[in-house]
């Protein structure tokens, strides 16, 4: 049978007819999951029933605009915000207890607000994929999204998710293998960075990169000329100039990729110190060290980082034999850092970069911009944490809590009548220590009772810490 | 060597211990399939658009997909007015569409390398967007092609005035008082407006994929013309 096409009056009105019915369907049930995940499921923290809310409520006004305001060119884009705000039901999902560890979700939550601002709050969910990522912000975005349109009531909306302008939501993922790992969670200093840097390329990027493009976009158009294609005489240059946009375009990604890369490094190194660039080489380790970012989604290379990282952890690479560091504790790990270095003594990555004119431009972008752009990201911390975080400067609190775990005791207080609890960062570095000391002294040294025996000691001591810090002067001034 | 070992040992050990849980973790599923659909499908993260230490997912962040989104509704509302505009129903045209003609008069201009500058700087927000949309901007242009021939275009020349009349007209919110010369004729107003609608799609098509699966990071990478030396984008002209 062959059937007559539409006109396209007829076309336009079939299709608005079926996209109404079914995009109010779906946001309906969107809305009704929302609600079921958020007043069932256990959380450790507030913010996974926040992000609950606010696609509950994002769903419910969408339906009922589809049934009365939304206009009809407005149903394709409704439709992609119902494929973007979706998913992020699962980051609800995936944060109840059962699936966290959930005794260092409080302290590391302390910690990221610390950095970032009390007003920012954080899901801690695991994630199939072999990855740390931090995403977000979601309030911000989906506010930004729904002002897009006359006929949806944004005050409606922000008064029904009882978000204050100011308060964002942040969802930072790690691998689902590594849940007990809390020695590799020392990389969320570096996603906790990309919030910092993200505000560093929201004021600045642009500036910097118009400043600079005109120069990079000649350097660029003189090699393409080189080799110019033949071409439709409509659009003899513009063929050019495409060519030309879309390199300019890679060099632009691949130049804020890496800048932004290689300052969440340099984030989570202030923070976490050794700690930090002891996940990071643990990570890396599984990888080539030196592939292109054009083929890497744009990450500068393993190597590139590492060498970054290490230069910023020099003072602690040091002997500073008249206060006694390295104390033994901790000069095995130590000395693991240090052949670890070597790693950055290559320059095989810089050969790599050299070798295309978008990278190389756009690394030379990175290194003009560096110095500036890592002292204004730092800058964005608050006084509490303003000065790195240096081993050297901590060897001895840490050789106690060595101690403490060589005993099979959690790494907490330092000593019993001290009173005083450790610190996030020093229970992992202390941790480090441990594990290197243990490989060193036993290259064989590993099994599965091992590791859970380090990282259940690491967990409660970050726990233990987070209860004594909340809790230690209440109870200290009770008599029980 | 040794470090790579030893941690690749203790993930298998630890992934060989979750398959001995999730028996557990699938039966308890089984008994509470009506509270947990959401289990069902929703777990990968290959689709998720986050920004993390490494690749594993797609580089896009929370950001960028909002400010795009924003840019295709402002194009596609300036698409609309334009329309209006041609078949002679200015009245009808809202202060927000208004608004739409005007910013995207001035990002038309940002982005076309051979638009008359406008007398202000371009803002870093603005330059760093048509960076990013620019290559868009020339592929909708060349899959316009016949129809731009058949509204007379053959060469470069008329090309350009055709843009720059398109680009005098947006910025002014269409109500451009210059010469007769510098306006839009109503099957111009409907090319500017079919140009705004492409570009309007072709960046919902870079969010949404059309409804289709996201190539996987890696494989999209291959394909990317910048990822070697060569650029494929000329190969079927």
């Amino acid at each position: 049978m062959k059937s007559l096409p539409f006109s396209q009056a007829d076309e336009d009105a079939w299709h608005e007819t079926l996209r109404r019915r079914e995009l109010r369907r779906c946001l309906i049930s969107l809305a009704q999951l929302a609600d079921t995940v958020q007043f069932t499921e256990d959380f450790v923290i507030e913010t996974p029933t926040i992000l609950a809310r606010l696609i509950r409520v994002t769903a419910e006004l969408l339906a009922r605009g589809i049934d009365t305001t939304a206009r009809n060119q407005d149903l394709e884009q409704i439709n992609t915000v119902l494929g973007i705000i979706t998913p992020h039901l699962r980051y609800v999902e995936r944060a109840q207890i059962s699936q966290t560890p959930w005794s260092i979700v409080q302290s590391a939550e302390r910690l990221l607000k610390l950095a970032v601002g009390s007003e920012s709050h954080f899901i801690i969910r695991p994630s199939w994929a072999y990855n740390y990522s931090v995403i977000g912000e979601f309030a911000s975005v989906y506010r930004e999204i729904l002002s897009c349109w006359p006929w949806f009531n944004i005050d409606e909306w922000k008064e029904q998710v009882g978000l204050k302008n100011n308060e964002s939501i942040y969802c930072i993922s790690f691998p689902r293998i590594e849940k007990a790992n809390c020695l590799l969670h020392a990389n969320w200093g570096h996603e906790v960075g990309h919030i910092l840097v993200a505000r560093w390329v929201a004021a600045d990027f642009g500036t910097v990169w118009t400043a600079d493009e005109s120069q990079m976009k000649r350097r660029i158009e003189d090699q393409m000329k080189k080799n110019p294609p033949s071409v439709d005489p409509l659009f003899k240059d513009m063929v050019i100039q495409e060519a030309v946009a879309e390199q300019m375009r890679a060099t632009m990604e691949v130049a804020r990729q890496g800048l932004i890369e290689l300052l969440c490094d340099r984030v989570g190194i202030h923070l976490l110190g050794p700690a930090a660039l002891a996940a990071t080489m643990e990570y890396a380790a599984r990888f080539a060290m030196d592939i292109s970012p054009l083929q890497s989604s744009n990450y500068p290379p393993w190597r590139y980082r590492l060498r970054k990282m290490f230069e910023h952890c020099e003072p602690d690479l040091k002997d500073y034999t008249g206060v006694g560091y390295p104390n033994i504790e901790i000069a095995e790990y130590l000395e693991w850092l240090k052949v670890g270095s070597r790693l950055s003594a290559a320059s095989t990555d810089l050969d790599v970069i050299k070798s295309s004119i978008i990278t190389k431009e756009a690394y030379e972008f990175v290194s003009r911009h560096w110095e500036k752009a890592a002292e204004k990201v730092i800058a964005m911390l608050p006084p509490a944490l303003a000065r790195p975080y240096r081993m050297h400067e901590n060897h001895d609190v840490i050789g106690k809590l060595v101690l403490r775990l060589k005993q099979g005791i959690p790494p907490n207080e330092i000593a019993h009548l001290s009173g005083q609890p450790a610190s996030f960062q020093d229970i992992l570095v202390a941790a480090w220590a441990y594990k290197i000391h243990k490989i060193t002294k036993n290259p064989g040294w590993g099994n599965s009772d091992e590791y859970d025996l380090l990282f259940r000691l690491v967990l409660k001591g970050c726990e233990s810490s987070y209860v004594h810090l909340t809790w230690g002067d209440k109870i200290d001034g009770e008599k029980l | 060597m040794q470090s790579r070992d030893n941690y690749i040992t203790m993930c298998c050990k630890g992934l060989a211990c979750m398959e001995l849980i999730s028996l557990d973790t699938r039966l308890a599923l089984f008994y509470y399939s009506g509270r947990n659909r959401l289990r069902e499908g929703l777990d990968g993260d290959s689709t998720g658009k986050s920004v993390g230490l490494y690749r594993g997912v797609v580089m896009e962040d929370l950001g960028l997909v909002a400010g795009l989104f924003k840019t295709s509704s402002i194009l596609e509302s300036a698409a609309t007015a334009l329309e209006k505009l041609a078949a002679s129903k200015k009245e009808e045209i809202s202060s927000a569409e208004k608004h739409g003609l005007s910013w995207s008069g001035e990002f038309l201009s940002a982005m076309d390398w051979n638009a008359q500058q406008p007398p202000k700087p371009v803002a870093g927000g603005l330059a760093l967007q048509a960076t990013s949309v620019r290559p868009t901007f020339y592929s909708c242009l060349f899959r316009m092609a016949p129809k731009l021939r058949d509204a007379g275009m053959h060469d470069q020349r008329q090309l350009r005035s055709f843009l720059s009349k398109l680009y005098t007209t947006l910025v002014s919110s269409g109500g451009g008082r210059g010469p007769k010369k510098q306006k839009l004729t109503a099957d111009q107003s409907r090319l500017g407006a079919l140009l705004l609608h492409e570009m309007a799609e072709s960046i919902l098509v870079q969010i949404n994929n059309n409804g289709l699966p996201q190539p996987t990071a890696t494989l999209k990478d291959e394909w990317k013309p910048t990822s070697n030396e060569i650029t494929p984008v000329f190969a079927g002209r």
